[in-house]
């Protein structure tokens, strides 16, 4: 894996990298179904993914 | 709206790859996952499925872009096989976040081995794709 490019469609970046609205929303219902390590496992991945430079929806209209 | 956004994207997904005249397939040492497609896309069916997947999927058939697109509808209960083996065997991995995205817990094992890979494995393949991010 050389390059790893996160696209955001329709979402805001900051949304998926602090875990707010519909990505808030969706990690608490993990968290009742699922191993709180396996959770925080989850939110780091989308932490450390978005935070790499990618390509905004938003910017293109 | 959808439309001119997904055309925009496109646009830019097309000077983004930039197809090596061997193709994607090189051989790796014993311990690197060999490289069998262009790109891995993550992504969440039910948000895409019906558009801006299309689009991407064309775009690639054009660019004569080997990606792996698991379209599948329904899943099993663990994250399959060859579908880790993809991810580790892709030169570029797309997630592709929409609303729905973390909703999936296929999609967030997807992305924690991504993300795995690239801490791993990442800067063993430079040079199979270039890629310009505008």
């Amino acid at each position: 894996m050389d390059i790893v490019i996160p696209v955001f469609y329709n979402v805001d970046p900051t949304n998926v990298r602090h875990q707010k609205g519909s990505f808030e929303t969706a990690l608490a219902e993990h968290e009742k179904k699922y191993d709180l390590p396996i959770v925080r496992m989850w939110r780091r991945a989308l932490k450390n993914s978005a935070n790499l430079s990618g390509i905004n929806s938003t910017n293109f209209r | 709206m959808i439309t001119t956004k997904c055309f925009f994207l496109l646009k830019n997904f097309n000077v983004c790859f930039n197809k090596p005249k061997d193709g994607a397939a090189k051989a790796m040492s014993n311990d690197i996952p060999r490289i069998k497609y262009d790109v891995f896309v993550s992504f969440r069916g039910s948000d895409i499925r019906l558009g801006f997947l299309s689009h991407l999927s064309k775009a690639f058939h054009q660019k004569q872009i080997h990606a792996f697109v698991d379209d599948k509808l329904q899943r099993g209960d663990e994250i399959s096989q060859s579908l880790l083996e993809a991810i580790e065997g892709s030169s570029i991995s797309l997630i592709i976040f929409s609303e729905d995205y973390a909703s999936s817990r296929w999609c967030l094992e997807e992305l924690v081995k991504i993300v795995e890979c690239r801490e791993e494995y990442g800067h063993c393949n430079t040079g199979i794709l270039q890629c310009r991010s505008y």
